[in-house]
């Protein structure tokens, strides 16, 4: 079974849509161990789809056909193959041994699931028979969308009790209701493969694709809404679902990403965005002030993290550097200023004597000179040098510079986005990266191609203080304003918002705790003024050098 | 209507559709659209050709590649000359061209590709000799067996090439120890630990692979030098070969590496096409099944979370805090230039020959020398100059080889010693016939005079013509046995320079020729730089 022999027919002559399965021949010569079949290096097209008890020449029976549609079902999903790409050798050992790559978030939890399932290397781990694989994906695509994720995320919480939010639930995600709309009965008109299974790929496909125009509440001629946003909102503004949203409300969303303090400079008066969406409070005043604009909208925010790892937390908590506030562990930003101060290396702690990292303690942050995520650190260190209180004039501003400069340079080079220091932590592990701060909506969200890897090894915990990203849309027109409007209403949008990491303004998350102390970002001119003046940190004198 | 389902029509995007517009308006799977991404790069990424090819196939954006060294590439692109004809940059590090303003704003999105840190490679009977196989090894424990002598290695010039300034960079942060960003200051205080771990360095160049091409050939000499300093992956590459009669044991220094982390960078002000095709590109280098591919094929660790790293490579070392003003940057690379590295001894040996005085040949070749003196104040410029401490012999010939002049750079006050050295080159006459031959064993023998033997020594030969005086080629290769680690002849064409003999020349000496017949003959002086 593979997508070419498999023809579709929608209704329009009895308004039945059919399925039919075609190429009876060809599966049946499949089906021998035919020892050509094993050389597989040389076969193009096919393998993807043939069980690996097949390839293999033992013994198959129909469980393999179960294989063959859940690889057809994962090309439909994801618009790959599990294994292999065209025009490229055929990946014979990944396919036989490696498991496939994940499907897309997009997909409903319970499908992906089901879809898995089929692809089993074992024919023992899948479903097995047609009829039950059949039951189960139609039960997927009707589920209530609401269940448990894998508890890979943790806020750390008591070391001596499950952690109070040791797993989340995960969102239903836009999906599945939405496919779930879009259903309509079918029969599929099939051989021995059961009628239900091919209705799951009349589902996905028929009403996608052969039809479509019968529904169409939203068509017409989308306007195009222009908006310049920070970075990290990117991926969730240009997913596939968002865009649709606005499509269907008759507007086409286009999106340029930039840096917060690029995004100031490019928006001059009569520019022709409709909107901006920059990532903090203070950044969005100065573009209202810049522009004359009086309204804004919050749909969203991030509170800043710092990811890290269990054994370094195990470290910091035996330093004093984490500290259990409110029940929750939280990273003393004020320890960390004196650790910088004292010039205090990782393997000078206590407890980290095997450790050769030589460097200070530090959170590593991106470049403040590129990056909001590091004026956002700007924000909770110049707030701890100032009496816990948000620097608000330029005699704070003197006093708190020196130790900015010193905890910004002593990390040398920094990386300008925070996806790549998100990455680094990621991939490069606590020798490289101990701690990151981050935006909370990172580590959560799971569209990214940067997933957190389900090793136990990765957690969070909140700087003490820390600061909300407030994610503020500047309307600047009629459309962009409706855009904000949207973004902060509907009930879709804060859906996917909440899978791609954010906390929509009002909503509860009951798997995402409250930070404990949590600081207000100083003024945007205050916060500009201190990214001009850092430099490095003139070790002699104590001061930054200029 | 029937409609066949091809793979690739029932897209994620098409799952999540709400199904706005009748399909028959669209095209059932757009293709995407072929786009050729012209990229200046790195010439360790010639390795990615074939998965760059399979990349074309997948997304239609076929990579154009002109490979250039790491300070060569960021003046390119400081300078504005990269604007309009390249679309992205792709080196081993983004972080040297980021200390420039100028070359900072031109950068774009970056998206890090793969990683691989520097490391030292040791032959592994010297390995194992000092007690390292195995053992976790310090830069400290480095730097002293360099000074006491124990082993020698090879690594490339920091002001040309990433592999060197990551090394230096490296040595230096973890001998300072501080766990603090180099400064200036600090740099000063390491000082005399890193000449001694200099000491021991025997081989140099400008390229990685140019040095590792070397190294190779010097192994099976009389005079094998112990180590190569390169990228984990060059070296894992190299021991998969069969060049080496013995294979090479990687040090990972337990107290930090820099490494490479090849950030494909598009460039500021590319349009939404490019933009694009650099995300489809990115985005399927960054699959899980590509990312693997570059990990069993080249030996890089993988960029993105969860990608298992290739077998057999340990966990990632620490990585140390890299410096990031310009100001520390420059610091380290002066010191080394005039304090830290063994300082080299250079004989030019130039063509004064009739026909240099045909278009202006003299005149050029005054100002590539002089180029050298510390008037050229273009970035690769002011790091040719002839640094403190270095001995240029200038060796003029035409019908016999003329008497060689030696110039010491003063190491405390360089500037009166260069400026001294110019006005010895703004006297050169040109005259006479071409005696090639006689005038390189002439230099050979300059460099044998010499009191002071712990230098790098090398020969540059300059010349227009075919010689036709003295002793030939012939007579030259019963003169010179190959590999013995007698100084290398770098010869620079020029004009109508005998190119195969003067290939065969650098070639039999472990050198390298330089074609400067196109006109830059001051591009080919800075180039030869690096292997002084």
């Amino acid at each position: 079974m593979k997508p070419s022999n498999i023809l579709l027919h929608d209704g329009v002559d009895d308004g039945v849509d059919h399925v039919y399965l075609t190429d009876w021949g060809i599966a049946q010569r499949v089906d021998t161990s035919d020892p050509a079949i094993t050389r597989v290096g040389q076969m193009v097209g096919t393998p993807p789809y043939i069980a690996p008890e097949r390839l293999l020449g033992t013994q198959a029976d129909h469980r393999a056909d179960i294989y063959s549609l859940a690889v057809v079902l994962y090309q439909a999903l994801s618009g790959r193959l599990p294994f292999g790409a065209e025009g490229q050798p055929f990946p014979l050992k990944a396919h036989l041994f490696d498991p496939p790559a994940p499907l897309p978030p997009t997909v409903p939890r319970a499908l992906r699931d089901v879809v898995m399932k089929g692809l089993a290397k074992e024919p023992d781990d899948r479903q097995q028979d047609a009829a039950s694989f059949g039951r189960a994906a139609y039960a997927a695509l009707n589920a209530e969308p609401k269940t448990p994720a894998r508890a890979r995320k943790p806020i750390m919480g008591d070391q001596d009790e499950p952690a109070p939010f040791p797993s989340r639930r995960r969102d239903p995600g836009p999906a599945g209701p939405a496919v779930a709309r879009t259903m309509k009965p079918l029969r599929a008109v099939v051989g021995t493969i059961g009628a239900a299974l091919l209705l799951v790929v009349a589902f996905v496909v028929v009403r996608n694709v052969v039809t479509g125009g019968d529904d169409a509440g939203c068509a017409g001629d989308p306007r195009a809404v222009r908006g310049i946003v920070g970075s990290e909102k990117e991926a969730y503004l240009r997913d596939a679902r968002v865009a649709e949203i606005f499509r269907c409300a008759g507007y086409d969303l286009r999106i340029d990403a930039r840096g917060s303090r690029e995004m100031i400079s490019s928006l001059r008066p009569g520019n022709d965005y409709d909107f901006a969406l920059p990532s903090s409070t203070p950044t969005a005043r100065t573009i209202m002030t810049t522009l004359k604009i009086d309204k804004s909208y919050r749909p969203f925010s991030s509170v800043m993290v710092v990811a890290t790892f269990t054994e370094t937390v195990d470290v910091l908590r035996a330093n004093g550097i984490a500290r259990r506030v409110n029940g929750t562990d939280t990273v003393s930003v004020a320890k960390l200023v004196e650790l910088g101060r004292k010039g205090t290396r990782w393997r000078d702690l206590k407890g980290n004597t095997g450790s050769p990292n030589g460097n200070v303690v530090l959170m590593r942050t991106t470049d403040p000179a590129d990056s909001n995520s590091a004026i956002m650190f700007v924000s909770i260190v110049s707030s701890v040098l100032n009496g816990d209180k948000p620097v608000a004039d330029d005699g704070a501003l003197a006093k708190v510079m020196p130790e900015l400069c010193r905890l910004i340079s002593y990390q040398g080079q920094k990386p300008s986005t925070s996806e790549v220091l998100f990455d680094e932590y990621l991939t490069d592990g606590p020798n490289r990266t101990p701690m990151a701060l981050i935006y909370e909506s990172q580590y959560y969200d799971e569209a990214s191609s940067s997933q957190v890897p389900e090793d136990g090894r990765h957690v969070l915990l909140f700087p003490n203080p820390t600061v909300y990203a407030w994610h503020t849309l500047v309307p600047i027109t009629e459309p962009g304003d409706a855009v904000g409007r949207m973004l902060r209403d509907d009930k879709e949008l804060q859906d996917i918002a909440v899978r791609y990491g954010f906390r929509p303004e009002g909503r509860s998350l009951p798997d995402r705790p409250a930070p404990p102390v949590v600081v207000e970002p100083p003024e945007y001119p205050l916060l500009e003024k201190m990214i001009d003046r850092l430099g490095p940190f003139d070790q002699q004198n104590g001061k930054c050098a200029q | 209507m029937i409609r066949r389902v091809l793979a690739g029509v029932a897209t994620a995007a098409l799952l999540t559709a709400c199904t706005s517009a009748p399909p028959e308006k669209k095209p059932p799977a757009p293709p995407a659209e072929k786009v050729t991404l012209r990229v200046l790069a790195g010439s360790e990424l010639a390795d990615l050709k074939p998965i760059l090819d399979a990349a074309a196939k997948a997304t239609g954006v076929t990579v154009k590649m002109d490979f250039t060294g790491s300070l060569e590439g960021a003046e390119t692109v400081a300078t504005g000359r990269a604007d309009g004809k390249y679309d992205a940059v792709w080196f081993s590090a983004n972080r040297y061209l980021e200390t420039i303003p100028e070359a900072k704003k031109r950068l774009g999105a970056a998206t890090r590709i793969m990683g691989s840190p520097v490391v030292l490679g040791l032959r592994a009977s010297t390995a194992e000799r000092l007690g390292w196989t195995g053992k976790p090894v310090t830069w400290k424990d480095i730097a002293a067996a360099a000074e006491a002598g124990r082993f020698t290695f090879a690594m490339t010039d920091p002001a040309d090439s990433n592999t060197g300034f990551s090394a230096l960079v490296a040595v230096a942060a973890a001998l300072d120890g501080s766990g603090r960003a180099l400064d200036a200051a600090a740099i000063n205080k390491v000082a005399a630990p890193l000449t001694g771990f200099f000491k021991a360095q025997k081989m140099t160049a400008g390229s990685s692979g140019w040095l590792t091409d070397a190294y190779v050939k010097r192994m099976s000499g009389p005079e094998p030098i112990d180590g190569l300093i390169n990228y984990e992956a060059s070296l894992i590459a190299l021991n998969n070969t069969n060049r080496l009669n013995e294979p090479l044991t990687l040090i990972y220094p337990s107290d930090g590496v820099v490494s490479a982390d090849y950030p494909l960078t598009v460039l500021a002000g590319a349009p939404a096409g490019i933009r694009d095709a650099h995300q489809r590109l990115t985005d399927y280098l960054r699959t899980e099944q590509v990312q693997k591919q570059i990990g069993t094929e080249t030996a890089r660790r993988p960029a993105v979370a969860g990608v298992p790293r290739p077998a057999g490579l340990p966990e990632s070392p620490v990585e140390l805090n890299f410096p990031e003003t310009r100001a520390s940057i420059d610091a380290l690379l002066s010191a080394y230039l005039d304090k830290l590295r063994r300082p080299s001894r250079t004989v030019y040996v130039l063509d004064l020959s009739g026909s240099m005085g045909k278009n202006g040949r003299i005149t050029q070749l005054k100002a590539a020398l002089t180029g050298l003196t510390g008037v050229n104040r273009t970035l690769t410029g002011s790091y040719c100059r002839f640094r403190s401490r270095e001995e240029v012999v200038i060796l003029p010939f035409s019908d016999k080889p003329g008497r060689p002049q030696t110039y010491t750079i003063d190491a405390r006050n360089p500037q009166p010693s260069r400026d001294r050295l110019r006005g010895e080159i703004e006297k050169l006459q040109v005259r006479g016939n071409t005696a090639v031959y006689d005038s390189v064993i002439a230099a050979y023998g300059a460099l044998d005079a010499a009191a002071d033997q712990d230098r790098f020594t090398s020969i540059v030969v300059m010349t227009d013509g075919e010689s036709n005086r003295g002793r030939d080629l012939a007579a030259f290769k019963r003169f010179i046995a190959p590999n013995d680690g007698a100084a290398a002849v770098f010869p620079i064409l020029f004009g109508e320079a005998q190119e195969a003999q003067m290939r065969e020349l650098g070639t039999l000496t472990g050198g390298e020729t330089w074609d400067a017949r196109g006109g830059d003959l001051t591009k080919a002086f800075c180039q030869i730089r690096g292997y002084q």
